[in-house]
């Protein structure tokens, strides 16, 4: 008789884990000698074993419910234990999902908030490059007065970085009937303004061009008070060279303001005189502040005089409210058999104690230092007396030397 | 007689048989079976879950014997933790019973 199955139906089917691997049999080896020894005492009272057998399992009670409890309780500690961490595990797990959702949702919503402030951005990105790519331009309109009269067919020039930044450049444009001149559309900025009246005197004031139209105040004017003055010119040069010479040249400097108004002072422009050595005028140039509209001077130690074209005047009329600064004597010694061309020799009379300096803004005035100014008045006649300073007719016979030496 | 009578001594009396000799579960029963003069039958349901877990607190070990007819048998026997809880829960029922004795054997006079 075999009690074996009775015990095992009442132990779970499948082994647990940390379940050790002779439980089991310990239990059922265990419980099947108590029921053996317990059949064998039976079979003493009696010859059927099927009594026998009922009389066990009624003293001994299911075999398989003591075999269970005692393989519970064997495992309970594990049970618990691993019941613990399952709910441990599910806790977890459910909090890790929690955490996630949580996240997830958090994600969600950061998202569409990164979404939306991207937009935001792009929207003002858009904005920002259409607003960067559209030119800002400005223009301007200014009324020109000249003793709170409008100055009409006045040449005003704009000065600065009118198209590109950092280069300079310049409109020039003719008041209209009304006195005024209108620029643009060109950068805004910073702007020298140059006004010249048709005799050439040149007027220089700094001005701001905004974004959009400026209408600026009127750039109000003093008239230039000229007193004509006949000047002529009598040459005084050294006996030792004075055979020698074909043409005198004086060049004066840019004239130094006489008339202002605030900041705003008028420049006239330099002048350039032709002389014989007997006095009379040849040629006479003006050479507008700036220079570069006259034709280019010739540089070099030669230089070519077209003769025909020559004056022969005795006087030249000159405005007397000025004065006028002597910078260079050009002596010009003819060529041999070449009748218009001519050596020069270049005496600088004055030097700019500072360089002359330019931008945008402005032109910083310039100052001379050598001969005294010659000064024209309109009552009386005006002689100018042309005389090489001592200091510089050593420099005109060294170069007669040299050239003797050279030709030699 | 009454069960609940032995609520609290099958400890007592597993450790006592077996402090005696190795014994295994039908044999431990029966014998305090008969040394009680068959008046404490201890139920198979009760004896193996407290032989395990008077093991599992180290008051008892077990071994294996394989017997002749091929069958492995379980024995228990004493430890000195075991020994120990014994000496204890003697004394305790030794102070217990002639406690119940004492009052049990009184001759009360009711006034």
């Amino acid at each position: 008789m075999s009690w074996r199955e009775g015990i095992e139906a009442g132990l779970p089917p499948p082994p647990l884990d940390g379940e050790s691997g002779d439980l089991r049999r310990d239990i059922i080896d265990e419980l099947a000698d108590h029921l053996d020894c317990a059949m064998q005492r039976e079979r003493k009272h009696t010859d059927d074993d099927v009594a026998a057998q009922r009389a066990v399992i009624e003293r001994f009670g299911n075999p398989g419910r003591i075999a269970y409890r005692l393989w519970f309780d064997a495992m309970k500690e594990t049970i618990m234990s691993q019941r613990i961490s399952l709910v441990t595990n599910i806790v977890v797990a459910m909090a890790c999902i929690a955490i996630a959702l949580v996240a997830f949702n958090s994600l969600k919503q950061n998202t569409a908030l990164t979404d939306a402030l991207l937009a935001k951005l792009e929207s003002i990105g858009a904005g920002t490059e259409a607003k960067a790519s559209a030119p800002v331009w400005a223009d301007a309109t200014i009324p020109i007065l000249v003793d709170d009269k409008p100055a009409v067919d006045y040449l005003v020039t704009l000065l600065g970085e009118a198209f590109n930044p950092g280069k300079d450049e310049f409109l020039r444009h003719r008041t209209d009937a009304d006195g005024r001149v209108a620029f643009g559309p060109i950068r805004p900025g910073r702007y020298s303004l140059r006004v010249e009246d048709p005799s050439g005197l040149q007027l220089t004031t700094d001005t701001i061009l905004y974004p959009g139209h400026n209408e600026l105040d009127p750039v109000s004017l003093p008239a230039p008070k000229p007193q004509p003055a006949t000047v002529s010119f009598a040459v005084n040069l050294p006996e030792q060279i004075k055979n020698r010479i074909a043409f005198v040249r004086l060049k004066f400097a840019k004239h130094l303001p006489e008339h202002g108004a605030h900041n705003n002072q008028w420049h006239w422009p330099s002048l350039d005189v032709l002389l014989r050595p007997d006095g009379t005028v040849a040629q006479i140039q003006s050479v507008p502040v700036g220079g570069g509209r006259l034709p280019p001077q010739p540089t070099g130690n030669e230089e070519h005089i077209d003769l025909e074209a020559l004056e022969q005047r005795r006087t030249v009329e000159l405005d007397g409210a000025l004065t006028y600064r002597l910078a260079d004597i050009v002596l010009y010694v003819p060529i041999q058999d070449v009748a218009d061309r001519f050596v020069k020799i270049t005496l600088p009379l004055v030097r700019p104690r500072r360089a002359r300096q330019f931008s945008p803004q402005y032109i910083k005035p310039i100052y001379f230092g050598g001969l005294p100014p010659l000064r024209a008045t309109s009552t009386k006649e005006n002689v100018w007396q042309v005389q090489i300073p001592d200091w510089l007719v050593e420099t005109v016979e060294k170069h007669f030397e040299d050239s003797a030496i050279t030709r030699g | 007689m009454d069960p609940k009578l032995l609520t609290g001594t099958l400890e007592m009396l597993i450790l006592d048989v077996l402090a005696r000799a190795d014994s295994y579960g039908y044999e431990l029963a029966q014998t305090v079976l008969i040394a009680s003069g068959e008046r404490f039958d201890l139920k198979e349901g009760s004896l193996y879950p407290a032989l395990h877990r008077m093991q599992r607190r180290k008051l008892l070990r077990s071994y294996w014997v394989n017997t002749q007819d091929r069958r492995r048998r379980k024995y228990y026997s004493l430890t000195p933790k075991g020994r120990q809880v014994l000496k204890t829960k003697r004394n305790e029922w030794t102070q217990f019973s002639r406690g119940i004795q004492g009052v049990l054997g009184q001759t009360y006079v009711v006034a």
